[in-house]
């Protein structure tokens, strides 16, 4: 209860603090929106517009997209912390977190709130505007709920690959890596992209979590489908949390001393 | 007044040079920054050959080289930190004998022609175990060469123009991102232009972006410009490098008039 209770004042937090700046908030989502709707622009034209099945794939195209910018962005905006976890190890910020009784992965999740994350959000909506204004009333509603099971699939993929530099030196940058491979195989659609060999390839990446199984779940809803999509996503989760709390158990203090010969 | 000229123009080249030797002065981290461009061309050249081969425009080994190269430019056109380097050097460089924009115009170009010669060997040795045959990388690379420079011209001048914006406007930073993706979009980054759909690849083609991705690197796959001649292309290019040095002088000294320096 108390962790929830300081979920909503960091919110509150970081709602004012952005508040404060109005002309960074408005730049900041108004610039990311942009850059959204020329990406989905451009991918269109690209890919979709005139091209064989072109219809259907645009609006699996959307979908994506809405799930995607949704998951990704509220993650960055309310729990933006999550996307620097392994900077925070790697640079000594999560020393201060650990002296708290409060759980440190909520303490790391409530410390950043990204602006133009808003962007994002408000991108995603829009597209869910657009498949129910085309009529696909169903896709759109999916689409809302597996955007959860991508979420935790996201928040999975930035705890997981955070926590490297618990086990590598220097394995921030890796992370970051890790996190912008799965999130190009995620956005873009992979799912069509790749035939037999290859998506069971791309089951075995963090992709899957966050862009193949929702996305196979709102083509073909069926119970099982959702299930697996959501019981994956949660394993995912816990088995991210569980290499987390292995790599703090390694954790060394960043003013830590050594002797030396 | 000829001394002087002489003197300021070898002041910098040499700028610029040490600006191109500085990206190959710790590889390491370079060769970590450039690690997800191999990625990106395997997984843009799987969506074209998914997409758009059945078009027959090009060849998948065509589609590896012309991605490698379009990436190449993009990911070495507007950089925040080396924006962030000249805005911020906007205040003392006021005290100083030198012209900021022209110290900021080749420091840009050097960065952008070293980092771009150190991503080209990168990828001449990476891409071939994407599936590209080493004979056309090097024709391309050798083409690609030849236009660097030039193309280096344009790419300090967007540079320089938005490090002036940033002085000027703070909130600029925020729309670095979408003008990145208007040329990504708009350039043919992630595939071809001559793979759009009508009516909007003869739009795009009109436009700056199409001139300074597209058309170089169809020109490094194929030897020769797409729909235009190299005369054309020349003018088209230079008429964007007038106008942007006249944009760049105008909003320099808009800058200089307003521009405030904070206290310590």
């Amino acid at each position: 209860m108390n962790s929830v209770k300081l979920l909503f004042l960091a919110l509150k937090y970081h709602f004012d603090a952005q508040k404060s700046n109005p002309m960074n908030l408005i730049a900041g989502t108004i610039g990311m929106i942009i850059n959204n709707l020329i990406v989905l622009w451009g991918l269109w034209v690209m890919l979709f517009d005139g091209k064989p099945n072109g219809g259907y794939l645009t609006i699996y195209f959307l979908s994506l997209n809405a799930m995607i910018t949704i998951a990704w962005g509220s993650l960055l905006f309310f729990v933006g912390g999550f996307r620097s976890l392994g900077e925070y190890i790697e640079e000594g910020s999560l020393e201060p977190m650990l002296s708290t009784p409060r759980n440190p992965l909520l303490l790391v999740g409530i410390s950043q709130s990204s602006t133009p994350a808003l962007g994002d959000i408000i991108q995603g909506f829009c597209n869910i505007i657009a498949l129910v204004f085309l009529g696909h009333h169903a896709i759109a509603g999916k689409t809302l709920f597996f955007a959860i099971a991508s979420g935790i699939g996201f928040l999975s993929l930035f705890i997981l690959a955070g926590s490297i530099p618990f086990f590598v030196k220097r394995g921030n940058a890796l992370a970051q890596l890790f996190i912008e491979c799965n999130l190009s195989l995620s956005f873009y659609p992979s799912g069509k992209i790749f035939t037999d060999y290859g998506k069971y390839v791309l089951l075995l990446t963090p992709a899957a979590f966050t862009g193949l199984l929702p996305m196979n779940a709102i083509e073909h809803a069926t119970l099982m489908n959702s299930s697996i999509t959501l019981g994956a996503s949660c394993l995912f989760l816990f088995v991210a949390c569980r290499v987390f709390g292995m790599g703090l158990k390694r954790f060394q203090s960043s003013n830590s001393m050594a002797l030396r010969n | 007044m000829k001394n002087s000229l002489l003197e300021s123009t070898s002041f910098h080249t040499r700028h610029a040079w040490f600006n191109i030797r500085e990206q190959f002065s710790d590889i390491p981290t370079a060769l970590a920054s450039n690690a997800l461009i191999p990625f990106f061309v395997w997984i843009l050249s799987r969506v074209w050959e998914r997409f758009n081969s059945h078009q027959a425009n090009f060849t998948l080994n065509e589609i590896i080289i012309y991605i490698a190269i379009t990436e190449l430019l993009f990911m070495t056109f507007v950089r925040l930190p080396s924006l962030n380097r000249a805005s911020g050097d906007f205040s003392l460089s006021l005290a100083r004998p030198r012209s900021w924009l022209m110290t900021s115009f080749s420091g840009f170009f050097g960065r952008s022609l070293g980092g771009r010669i150190f991503m080209l060997i990168i990828l001449t040795f990476t891409i071939p175990l994407l599936g590209a045959k080493a004979g056309d990388i090097f024709t391309a690379s050798l083409r690609l060469f030849i236009l660097l420079p030039w193309l280096g011209i344009i790419q300090g001048l967007f540079s320089l123009f938005f490090a002036n914006a940033q002085v000027l406007w703070h909130q600029t930073n925020y729309f670095l991102l979408p003008f990145g993706k208007i040329f990504l979009v708009l350039g043919g980054v992630w595939g071809p232009i001559a793979d759009f759909s009508e009516p909007w690849r003869s739009f795009v083609l009109k436009l700056p972006p199409s001139d300074i991705f597209f058309q170089p690197a169809y020109f490094c796959i194929k030897g020769h410009f797409y729909q235009t001649t190299p005369t054309e292309w020349v003018l088209r290019t230079g008429v964007l490098v007038i106008s942007l040095v006249v944009i760049n002088i105008i909003f320099f000294r808009v800058a200089k008039e307003r521009h405030q320096a904070f206290g310590g």
